[in-house]
């Protein structure tokens, strides 16, 4: 398909022949994992006291969407249906792998009065899958499908000559749990593939309230649990230079549990709030005419107007869209580079009930890690604006993929 | 080199950027879209108030109160169990006392009446223990002086007792330990008591060359708060020592019972003072019982304390935030007790303001959250 996975001159190098062929790999690969080790250093120790945060909207709705998730989708541009994201991706599998992604990211959020600056690391997606005979495999992946983590504080504010302020801290997500059974057809030219995935997570807000005179915090806590079925389903072609992808899932209605807690107690409950997700479909389409190069067009779409909670709609959602456009370079069978563009409409309303629209420039390439896989990594810098409140945002996104073929016992009868 | 400088290129952007989200602006507030109400500031005055003073048992005091005032006399009773001692031989008999705080008292030694047992864990002025009066207020003492004492000494305080036949018969088999009487004087010094090992007050008997010592089995102090006594309804004092108590009530039904207590300060303003240390602890005890009297219950534990430094507080300020919202929640205000902490610490007290300049509480609250759906 898209990647090196189904790239027909990929094979298992000698690592012989990648040592005296990509010698000034091992260096670009050195440089990049003490960037990286920098990047969680820093992470780690040197955020005590910052916000961590993926963006100003995400207290809206289910939080911010989560498409894509591994890095070679990200750096072109954030396909879905030209990725894991599709079950029938990708359409041949002869090696057992297993996929870890983690995104870290910069958001600088600013509106009409005011800057600020948040961040965030976190693991986005799980995933591992096996070949099985009769060319089909079998996966089990776990991702986040919503993010809900924020870190917003309110202006201060003088009552009564008490200078108060509230801080809003937003943690965790939706995240979904499942395996995937797909199959290729008409000799790898044709694959098939379905995905059952349990919806579970739980919201944490941290509402704290500050009374500056005299430096009392005072805190109520939102935990909103979720639970709900997703089903996906895919179909990828490799018939000519023009291949393509379609997908398409939905939801199966879900339940939220609200509880709202204050002062160790819980003063506010809902139990077994129906919410229902609506469906959505994605295409993608790769243009393998030239021999290092390829195109990506990849589109989805998702009927947010018909998301109900309590079956009654929900009034700050949008249908949403979005378009990725990728190119793909092999710099060596090894090693490519990727650029993206994205625009997307997002499912969330801001609060003056305008969309809210990215536009994203992406980038990204792979090293390969001998005798163990890929490092992917991408990096996208994305705009997304309200009316008001418009987010900058630098994201980086890491994937280790481990591939292996299984080894083959040979066994004698008489030793 | 190229390499090393870019490494270093990354990092100074990544501590850069780190300095960025310490900012704490309100970019983003508007997005969240709930319903919020504005916290709301309201100012409480008692609706009813009680202040009295009591006698209470010292003895499980860690440090031992003698001396005395215009305002205060505090005594110290000894007992040394001097049951096996062999009272024929002496050639020498000590008092050992360990100063914590010293100051130049004066003070003279009486022996105990024997009729008169005490028990450490309660005598106090009036009475020798629980139900049993002294025949005299202060103490119970034959007029017979063993000591007296003009100065003391900073690290410890030795002095001779009698070793006459009758005196040594006297404290062995006829009185129960001493009392120390402080002389006239403005001043209060306080010595280790039992509870502190190796600092104990201590009795030796010496026999020439050998001697005996005995280590206090019981001590104590009792004290006198003379001509003080506050007007229960309009006074407001607090005291250790000579403990002075203040029950407060403040009416706060008119706050809902579904917020959150954002803020809950209760100011007390200082009159005066006095305290034989620099600071002292204030303590905060809920009430129990719905009237307020000398017989007035309350929790054992105290629900908050702070420190009082008398050279520059002019305000007691408590954090009742969990009281309050107790309150408010279930609707068990009986009030609060105040009072010095721990009583039996020394000797001090607190005169605080009253009317208009007095005890208030002042109360912001704001509604919970609402949900994300």
């Amino acid at each position: 398909m898209n990647m090196r996975n189904i790239n027909p001159k990929l094979q298992i190098p000698n690592p012989k022949q990648y040592q005296n062929s990509n010698s000034k790999i091992y260096y670009k690969f050195l440089d990049l994992v003490i960037g990286i080790c920098l990047v969680l250093s820093v992470s780690i120790l040197g955020f005590p006291q910052s916000g961590f945060g993926q963006s100003f909207f995400s207290m809206r709705g289910f939080g911010e969407e989560v498409l894509y998730t591994d890095a070679v989708s990200g750096s072109l541009g954030g396909l879905v249906s030209l990725s894991r994201e599709n079950p029938a991706y990708p359409i041949t599998l002869n090696k057992t792998s297993f996929y870890a992604n983690v995104l870290s990211g910069f958001v600088y959020g600013q509106d009409s009065t005011a800057k600020r600056m948040i961040y965030d690391i976190r693991p986005i997606m799980v995933q591992g899958k096996i070949p099985l005979p009769y060319q089909s495999r079998f996966g089990l992946k776990i991702s986040e499908i919503f993010n809900q983590n924020f870190n917003i504080y309110s202006d201060s504010l003088l009552f009564s000559g008490y200078w108060t302020r509230r801080h809003i801290i937003g943690k965790g997500g939706i995240y979904q749990l499942g395996a995937n059974l797909s199959k290729s057809f008409f000799n790898n030219k044709l694959s098939i593939g379905g995905e059952y995935l349990r919806l579970f997570g739980q919201g944490l807000e941290q509402w704290y309230f500050e009374v500056l005179n005299g430096n009392y915090i005072t805190l109520d806590s939102v935990v909103n649990a979720y639970s709900a079925h997703h089903l996906k389903f895919g179909i990828s072609s490799d018939i000519s230079f023009i291949k393509f992808a379609l997908s398409a899932e939905d939801f199966l209605p879900g339940l939220i549990n609200c509880k709202v807690m204050s002062h160790n107690s819980i003063v506010d409950s809902v139990v077994g709030l129906k919410f229902d997700m609506p469906y959505g479909i994605g295409l993608g389409i790769i243009v393998d005419k030239l021999p290092q190069t390829k195109f990506y067009l990849d589109i989805f779409y998702r009927n947010w107007s018909k998301a109900t909670i309590n079956n009654l709609p929900i009034s700050y959602v949008q249908n949403s869209t979005k378009i990725s456009l990728g190119v793909e370079h092999w710099l060596t069978d090894y090693s490519s580079i990727r650029v993206g563009l994205r625009y997307y409409t997002t499912y969330l309303l801001d609060h003056t009930n305008t969309q809210i629209k990215e536009i994203a420039l992406t980038g990204g390439s792979s090293f390969m890690i001998p005798k163990f896989g890929y490092l992917d990594y991408s990096l996208e810098i994305i705009q997304r604006n309200g009316k008001e409140t418009k987010e900058t945002i630098g994201r980086l996104n890491l994937s280790l993929s481990y591939e292996e073929i299984w080894k083959k016992r040979t066994r004698r009868w008489g030793y | 080199m190229q390499k090393y400088h870019n490494i270093f290129f990354i990092f100074s952007c990544l501590v850069f950027l780190s300095f960025l989200t310490c900012d704490k602006t309100p970019v983003g507030y508007n997005e969240l879209g709930r319903e919020m109400t504005e916290p709301i500031f309201t100012e409480f005055r008692p609706v009813d108030k009680f202040c009295y003073g009591k006698y209470s048992p010292l003895g499980a005091a860690d440090y031992l109160v003698l001396g005395k005032n215009n305002e205060y006399e505090s005594r110290m009773l000894i007992q040394f169990p001097l049951d096996t001692v062999t009272i024929s031989g002496v050639t020498n008999l000590k008092v050992v006392l360990y100063p914590k705080h010293y100051n130049n008292i004066k003070f003279t030694v009486y022996p105990i009446m024997k009729i008169s047992e005490w028990q450490e864990g309660s005598v106090i002025w009036n009475r020798a223990y629980e139900g049993q009066p002294w025949l005299i207020n202060g103490g119970d003492y034959y007029n017979r002086i063993v000591a007296r004492i003009d100065s003391l000494a900073s690290d410890s305080c030795v002095f001779s007792l009698p070793i006459t036949s009758g005196f040594l018969d006297t404290l062995k088999n006829n009185c129960n330990g001493l009392i120390f009487v402080p002389d006239s004087g403005e001043n209060f010094a306080t010595f280790n008591s039992r509870a502190i090992s190796n600092k104990e007050p201590k009795i030796i008997f010496e026999y020439g060359t050998t001697s005996r010592t005995f280590k206090a089995s019981n001590d104590a102090h009792i004290v006198n708060a003379v001509n003080m006594n506050p007007n229960s309804y309009i006074d407001m004092w607090l005291g250790a020592g000579y403990p002075f108590r203040t029950m407060l009530k403040f009416n706060v039904d008119s706050i809902p019972n579904n917020v959150t207590i954002a803020y809950a300060e209760l100011v007390l303003p200082v009159q005066s003072y006095y305290s034989m240390s620099d600071t002292f602890d204030i303590g905060i005890w809920k009430v129990l019982d719905s009237t307020f009297s000398q017989q007035t219950s309350f929790a054992d534990a105290r629900f908050a304390q702070t420190q009082f430094f008398g050279a520059t507080d002019t305000l007691i300020i408590f954090d009742l935030r969990n009281l309050v919202q107790n309150w408010v929640t279930t609707d068990t205000n009986f009030g609060i007790l105040l009072s010095c902490f721990p009583e039996n610490y020394e000797i001090s007290r607190v005169k605080l303001k009253t009317g208009t300049f007095g005890p208030y509480l002042k109360i912001g609250y704001i509604t919970p959250p609402k949900g994300r759906f």
